[in-house]
C-alpha cells in the first residue's frame, strides 16, 4: 500500500510560498532606510576645544594635532613675514609623524605682499584605521581617545572623507553616548575647483590635476589662514 | 506461464519527476528573492532623514531642506533645481530662498543633505548661507538613493 504525500507537499510548498512572500515584502520595505538624527543639527560655533578625527576609507583615524604641530614648531622663533619659508624648511626637514600621519609645513605666497604657513597632515597608506563596524564598541580606541578628553571643555570634531560616512555616523553616536558634542567638516579627496589662487578652474568630479594651470587638486587635511572655524552642530 | 499482470500497476503515476520540477523552481524562486534582496539593501531605494525639530535646550527651529549634489543644489519641497554656477545669480531660487529664509531666521534654519561628491561644493554653500546670516546645518548621506525628509517634534 502506498503513501500519499500529496497533503503533505501541498502544505510544505504553501508554506514555502508565502514565506518567499514575506520575504520580499519585508525587503521591499527594508530597502527604503531612516537616518534618524539625535539633535537639531544647526551649525553654532563653541568655545570648547576639539578633539580632530578623520574618517575615511571607511573608518576612523585620531589627529593629534596638537602634539604634532608641537613638533614641527619645537624651537621656532617669532615668525616674521621674512624668515617664513626658513622656518617651514626647518620644520620640513624634520620629517614629523606619527603611525596615522606625515605632516608639513607649505607656506603660501600671495605676490610677495602676504604670506602664511599651512600645517598639512596627510593620512598614511597604511595607518592602522579602526574600522566603522568597530567604534563604539568595547574595548574601541576612538573611545578610548575620547575618555582621555573632557566633554565640558572639548568637542569631537570630524573630518568626513566620501568614504568615511559610516564611520563618521557610528562615531558620532559614540561620541554623544560618552557626552560630547560633535560638528563635520565634509572634505573631498580632490578639489573640484582648483584652489590655485587666480585659477579657480572647476573641473570633473575626482581629477587629480586641474586641468587649466595644471596644480594638484589633492586635499589634504590643512590648517592655516582662511579656514573653516570648527564649529558644532 | 505468464504471470498475472497486477491491474493498478500500470495506473501508479509517479510524481517525483514532478515534484523535483517544482523544487527546483522553489528554490530558484528563493536564490532570487536573496539575491534581490541583498541588492536592494546595498542600494537602499530611499533614505527619509528623520530631523528633531528642537535641540536640548529647547530652541526650535523649522529646517529648510537642500540637497547639495555634484553640480546642482535642489531645494526642497518643491525640488526646484539650481545649477552651481547660477548660485549666485540674484534671480535664481536659492538667492530668492536665503532672503526669504533670513527674514524667518529666528524660527528658520537651511538644512543640507550633502552628497559625497558635492563635498567641496557643500562648503561654498555653507559660506554662502552664513553670508546671508542665516542658520545652517549639514549631514552627509551616501550617493544614490531618494531622499525624504520627516521632522519629528520629540527627541
Amino acid at each position: 500500500m502506498g503513501f500519499n504525500l500529496d497533503p503533505c507537499l501541498d502544505i510544505l510548498f504553501n508554506t514555502v510560498g508565502i514565506l518567499v512572500v514575506i520575504t520580499a515584502l519585508a525587503l521591499v520595505s527594508a530597502s527604503d532606510v531612516s537616518l534618524v538624527l539625535e539633535s537639531l543639527p544647526m551649525l553654532r560655533e563653541t568655545e570648547k576645544e576639539p578633539v580632530f578625527f578623520e574618517c575615511a576609507r571607511g573608518g576612523i583615524a585620531p589627529l593629534d594635532v596638537e602634539t604634532l604641530r608641537g613638533r614641527l614648531t619645537e624651537g621656532w622663533p617669532q615668525p616674521t613675514f621674512h624668515n617664513l619659508p626658513k622656518l617651514a624648511d626647518m620644520a620640513n626637514a624634520r620629517d614629523v609623524e606619527d603611525q596615522y600621519y606625515d605632516c608639513r609645513v607649505e607656506m603660501e605666497d600671495f605676490f610677495g605682499i602676504q604670506r602664511s604657513l599651512n600645517f598639512i597632515y596627510e593620512l598614511k597608506d597604511d595607518a592602522p584605521l579602526e574600522l566603522d563596524a568597530s567604534v563604539g564598541k568595547p574595548g574601541s580606541p576612538f573611545v578610548a581617545r575620547l575618555r582621555e578628553c573632557d566633554p565640558g571643555r572639548q568637542f569631537a570634531y570630524f573630518v568626513v572623507r566620501p568614504d568615511g560616512i559610516n564611520a563618521f555616523r557610528m562615531a558620532r553616536r559614540a561620541a554623544a553616548a560618552e557626552g560630547f558634542e560633535s560638528g563635520w567638516l565634509a572634505r573631498p579627496y580632490y578639489w573640484r575647483e582648483c584652489p590655485e589662487w587666480g585659477c579657480l578652474h572647476a573641473g570633473k568630479y575626482g581629477a587629480t590635476k586641474c586641468a587649466e594651470c595644471g596644480a594638484s587638486l589633492a586635499a589634504p587635511v590643512s590648517f592655516g589662514a582662511g579656514g573653516v572655524t570648527p564649529g558644532v552642530q | 506461464m505468464a504471470r498475472r499482470r497486477n491491474p493498478s500497476a500500470g495506473e501508479l503515476v509517479s510524481l517525483f519527476p514532478f515534484l523535483s520540477v517544482l523544487a527546483c523552481v522553489v528554490s530558484l524562486l528563493v536564490f532570487v528573492v536573496a539575491t534581490v534582496g541583498l541588492i536592494a539593501l546595498r542600494n537602499p531605494e530611499g533614505v527619509t532623514l528623520q530631523i528633531p525639530r528642537a535641540t536640548a535646550a529647547g530652541v526650535e527651529r523649522e529646517p529648510v531642506f537642500v540637497e547639495c549634489d555634484v553640480d546642482r543644489i535642489i531645494i526642497y519641497p518643491e525640488q526646484t533645481v539650481v545649477a552651481r554656477e547660477d548660485l549666485a545669480d540674484e534671480s535664481a531660487a536659492f538667492q530668492a530662498l536665503l532672503k526669504r529664509v533670513a527674514k524667518e531666521k529666528d524660527r528658520r534654519y537651511i538644512l543640507l543633505a550633502v552628497r559625497p561628491k558635492a563635498f567641496d561644493f557643500a562648503q561654498r554653500v555653507i559660506r554662502m548661507v552664513e553670508e546671508a546670516e542665516v542658520g545652517v546645518g549639514s549631514e552627509p548621506v551616501e550617493e544614490g538613493p531618494k531622499l525624504r525628509f520627516q521632522v519629528s517634534d520629540s527627541r
